[in-house]
């Protein structure tokens, strides 16, 4: 679930998505523009995606037919349950215009990241938040299990 | 012309690395770098972040990077003077990406091009389809902990050696591809780069030349003279007489002293082929006389390594021969 942001400041809902997403997405970006009409101190990005990990039988039918590539008869890889768990890695990045200001490339199931002239969250770079055309990406890494739940929440804090 | 150690692939917590921005300075000014190029995955904020905390690093010059962490490959890019989108890459399409990044300023390794790949370690595997390798600028033949044990070096290895032999002029890395301390049982490689000052702009010019080698930790110096003239690695010479010096030293970082890396044996070799083996122990200098033919000569040493005999230490970039 995402957490409910207990900020002072007065928060403006941009966009708020929830996605149930198949292996049809599986490697492909899914893109999602918005436009700010005005100003903010801060964007806040909430993303969270569910299940974490692939069943485990089908996991080990992927890993089955896949292994053979990375290894090779002189160097064989083991068993399949070795390479268990196997995860869904969602991630997410963050343009305006032409600027690309950042991703937070890392395995959590849920992120908040805000963006603001000041300073941003990790991995994204300190960015006005102005009006104009912005767009946020989800980038479907590993997208296996049969449904994935994605929630997205961008807000605009002043 | 001074060689410098570089770390060419690491990461901080603005992506999956376990260190902050200013641990990993830290930890790469302990461990004895004189460079560190940042490559968090998909972003360029740490370097930014240092850019307000330039005492982060004392004396260790920081270049910024990216790795390029895409569905068909891990690309690192470095010192791109504007942000390139790596979301545009695509599986067949990839020459126009690095193209964009090559006018930008930017140089392009190729990470890790024989990892466990998706979706086990998604994207690790280099599967992009490129059609000019001489815009790439390096292969990282040793990624990670123990590069010398690995089958996947020797796969890189080969993937390298296939391109210089069709006339490819591309260079090999290593990158410890740092997310966090490792264990004191595991060794990284080194990269040492050859720079006439230790600028951003130096260090650039010389990946994009070629003018660095890879090594378990000894140092070597290689130069080969011609016509009263020294070349460096990465240099091109003429067909004809020439003369190679080189010269073996010691290990300097701490931890890599522990695992017994001793070098013996200079393999000298032209267009793949060995043409001459000399011994070659630290603390030595040697010189021999060569006869170049078009194409390219590199050096590679071998000795002991872990209480094993005949395993390959140090590499070196080609020089090319017109």
């Amino acid at each position: 679930m995402i957490q409910k942001l207990t900020r002072t400041e007065s928060m403006e809902m941009i966009v708020e998505r929830e996605m149930v997403l198949t292996p049809a997405s599986h490697q492909k970006h899914i893109k999602i523009p918005f436009v700010l009409t005005q100003a903010y101190q801060r964007l806040y990005v909430n993303f969270s995606f569910s299940p974490q990990y692939v069943d485990r039988e089908k996991a080990l039918v992927i890993i089955s037919q896949v292994i053979p590539d990375y290894f090779g008869a002189e160097n064989p890889p083991g068993r399949p349950e070795d390479f268990l768990p196997l995860e869904n890695l969602l991630t997410f990045s963050v343009s305006h215009g032409d600027d690309y200001v950042g991703s937070r490339h890392h395995k959590a199931t849920e992120q908040e990241v805000y963006l603001s002239a000041e300073g941003s969250s990790a991995g994204y770079l300190p960015h006005a938040v102005k009006p104009g055309n912005w767009e946020v990406q989800i980038h479907p890494h590993c997208l296996l299990s049969d449904q994935v739940q994605v929630r997205l929440m961008i807000q605009g804090g002043n | 012309m001074d060689y410098y150690a570089i770390e060419l692939h690491a990461h901080t917590n603005h992506s999956d690395g376990g260190f902050t921005t200013e641990e990993l300075l830290g930890s790469a000014k302990d461990f004895g770098y004189d460079i560190l190029t940042i490559t968090d995955h998909n972003t360029v904020a740490p370097y930014e972040e240092w850019k307000k905390n330039q005492h982060w690093s004392g004396d260790l010059l920081v270049i910024p990077g990216i790795e390029w962490t895409t569905y068909f490959g891990h690309m690192l890019v470095i010192g791109s003077k504007q942000m390139i989108d790596w979301r545009k890459a695509e599986l067949d399409t990839i020459d126009s990406r690095i193209s964009e990044i090559k006018d930008s300023g930017g140089i392009v390794g190729i990470a890790h091009p024989f990892s466990i790949g998706s979706p086990i370690c998604t994207g690790c595997r280099w599967e992009f389809q490129v059609k000019d390798y001489d815009n790439v600028d390096f292969i990282e033949l040793w990624n990670r902990v123990n590069p010398d044990e690995s089958f996947r070096s020797r796969l890189a290895y080969e993937m390298w050696t296939d391109l210089l032999k069709k006339g490819h002029r591309i260079s090999c890395s290593a990158g410890r591809d740092w997310h966090r301390i490792e264990s004191e049982m595991d060794n990284t490689a080194l990269t040492y780069i050859g720079l006439k000052e230790l600028t951003e702009d130096g260090v650039k010019e010389s990946l994009e030349n070629g003018n660095f080698y890879i090594t378990l930790g000894p140092r070597l110096q290689m130069k080969i003279e011609q016509n009263g003239r020294i070349h460096h690695l990465g240099q091109e010479l003429r067909a004809g007489d020439a003369q190679l010096h080189v010269r073996l030293e010691s290990i300097l970082q701490e931890k890599l002293r522990n695992f017994g890396f001793k070098g013996e044996r200079l393999a000298v070799i032209q267009n793949e082929e060995i043409i001459a083996e000399i011994d070659l122990k630290e603390n030595q200098s040697r010189e021999v006389p060569l006869t170049l033919h078009p194409g390219y000569i590199r050096l590679e040493l071998y000795g002991e390594a872990k209480g094993e005999k005949e395993r390959l230490l140090v590499i070196g970039n080609p020089f090319y021969v017109v």
